[in-house]
């Protein structure tokens, strides 16, 4: 026999994880999505509380769904906090729960970065199929089974670390944890240099911490063993092209990504060719949705993600809102069929800030701020509401080695960036260094001050779309 | 390149493993019990991801 050490010698070729899903036709895919569809629908409606519910209040009849324009537009739309109003102490999963809770083999919960932490459970399959959705992007950039990988940070509930997790053993890679009591990033870089992984999963921002508090340590992050990065949870290689760049030169390594929302039980992988994601089509079904006009959007367009998960049997997620802004392409030059997110995810509908105008997106934002050698890695977008208007004010860290005679310099000139790239003049303000908060998990970058009652105003506009 | 004769020959081939491992899965004797159901999840897998099976569990009647 032909073999590896975990597959064959053809295996080891293969040029995607797995090229007969990868490179199904448009047309094969969207047969193959109605089937789903509507077995899943049929599914949601006999097994599912809240699904049943909000058919029969939408009088949405599921029979009647024949394609795949009437599933998107007939089945109503779903949001986070929908599902979250019926999850309490004594009803811990809410009512969108599918199964007894003995199938529940991993309790979960969100970040939080929204609001309150959403309860997810998941049972036996969700854990290796949401594990199996992160192998793409790992194939895809290089990563092979006989690597090793370090997670850095803390997993506590949350779903999107265990996820990468699973997908590692999914892989047959071999996994380290640098979780633990008193770890702090000092210990992990100490771990990397002992026990030499090759592959390091970690937030984006949390990754370049990582390589400052090296480099204060005198250690030289390019010369560890890392080979590969893999990123998720904040805009990041992806998305922001001066990000990767500075991972790829902080740690000599190449980057993956994936796309996920943490309540949804999947990741799309990175394009390893292109600047953008790949819907996982074989976990989820998504579109793209104009948030004025509740329709479609045409290719190239700017949209909200909406998807439909396919992976999980417990908590289920249908015609969901990602609240993700992201331009849909149907075609893509590294070959993969499945829908391409190029540019990544450009910002979310819930910090989008119509500015004088334009719409501002939080990732050309961090592409600007990331290409301008003397900022630092850390900053906010701190949004307030003044004289009916909206107003953006970034605030920055300068790197430690600029002198603080030349933030002055530093603030016009990412003035004048912004002005030039976007269009609209939004003000800089240089903070000192260390005053802004550092971030293991998600960082927070868009602090939103603006009135409560007219953020509730903003969000029922959303919720009308 | 994909070989799709060889797919659409593994296809029946799985379908047909899973029912054999269907006619074992109340043996009565816990951990062959395990093993064959992750063994059927995985093969349901297969047939997912190459576009075949649309039954969401792998626990469902077999679809053939």
């Amino acid at each position: 026999m032909d073999s590896g050490k975990f597959l064959s010698s053809k295996g080891y070729e293969a040029r995607y994880w797995n090229e007969y899903s990868q490179t199904m036709s448009q047309e094969k895919l969207s047969e193959l999505h109605l089937k789903r569809i509507k077995n899943f629908l049929r599914y949601a409606y006999d097994a599912n509380k809240f699904y049943r519910g909000l058919f029969d209040r939408q009088k949405v009849n599921i029979d009647d769904i024949k394609t795949l324009e009437d599933f998107k537009y007939r089945i109503p739309l779903t949001d986070k906090p929908m599902i979250q109003e019926s999850q309490n102490p004594y009803n811990l999963y809410g009512d969108n729960l599918s199964v007894d809770v003995s199938f529940i083999a991993g309790h979960f919960v969100t970040s939080g970065t929204t609001g309150k932490p959403l309860h997810e459970a998941w049972e036996d399959y969700t854990i290796w199929r949401v594990g199996q959705s992160w192998c793409p992007a790992f194939w895809s950039v290089g990563i092979r089974p006989e690597d090793t990988f370090y997670f850095a940070f803390d997993f506590g509930g949350f779903a999107g670390f265990w996820s990468a997790y699973f997908g590692a053993l999914r892989f047959g890679a071999k996994v380290i944890s640098g979780a633990g009591v008193g770890v702090t990033t000092e210990k992990r870089i100490h771990q990397i240099l002992e026990l030499k992984p090759t592959v390091l999963v970690a937030t984006p921002t949390y990754t370049l911490h990582m390589a400052n508090v090296a480099k204060k340590l005198g250690i030289n992050s390019v010369k560890t063993s890392i080979k590969y990065y893999v990123g998720a949870g904040e805009p990041g290689t992806a998305s922001v092209p001066m990000i990767r760049k500075r991972i790829e030169e902080a740690w000599g390594c190449k980057c993956a990504e994936v796309l996920g929302v943490s309540e949804l039980p999947v990741a799309s992988p990175t394009c390893n060719a292109g600047d953008g994601f790949h819907e996982h089509e074989m976990h989820q079904f998504a579109w793209v949705r104009d948030p004025d006009t509740g329709k479609e959007v045409g290719e190239g367009e700017v949209g909200e993600r909406i998807v439909t998960n396919l992976s999980n049997y417990a908590t289920l997620w249908i015609n969901y809102r990602t609240h993700d802004l992201v331009r849909p392409n149907y075609s893509c030059p590294c070959g993969c069929t499945w829908l391409y997110y190029k540019g990544g995810v450009l910002g979310r509908t819930d910090h989008m800030l119509i500015y004088k105008g334009t719409n501002v997106y939080q990732t050309a934002i961090e592409n600007i701020v990331s290409s301008l050698p003397d900022a630092s890695d850390y900053f906010q977008l701190v949004l307030t509401r003044e004289n009916d208007e909206d107003l953006m004010t970034i605030k920055l860290e300068a790197k430690e080695d600029i002198s603080p005679e030349d933030y002055g310099k530093l603030a016009k000139n990412l003035e004048t960036e912004v002005k030039t790239k976007i269009g609209v003049s939004i003000s800089v303000e240089i903070v000192p260094v260390q005053s802004l908060p550092r971030y293991e998990v998600k960082t927070r970058r868009v602090i939103d001050q603006r009135p409560e009652e007219y953020k509730m105003e903003l969000a029922k506009k959303y919720k009308s779309f | 390149m994909v070989d799709h004769q060889m797919i659409q020959k593994m296809v029946k081939d799985l379908r047909q493993a899973r029912r054999l491992i269907k006619g074992y899965q109340e043996i009565g004797i816990p951990e062959i019990e395990r093993c064959l159901r992750m063994a059927d999840m995985n093969l349901h897998w297969i047939l997912w991801g190459c576009g075949e099976a649309v039954q969401y569990l792998p626990d469902l009647p077999l679809e053939d």
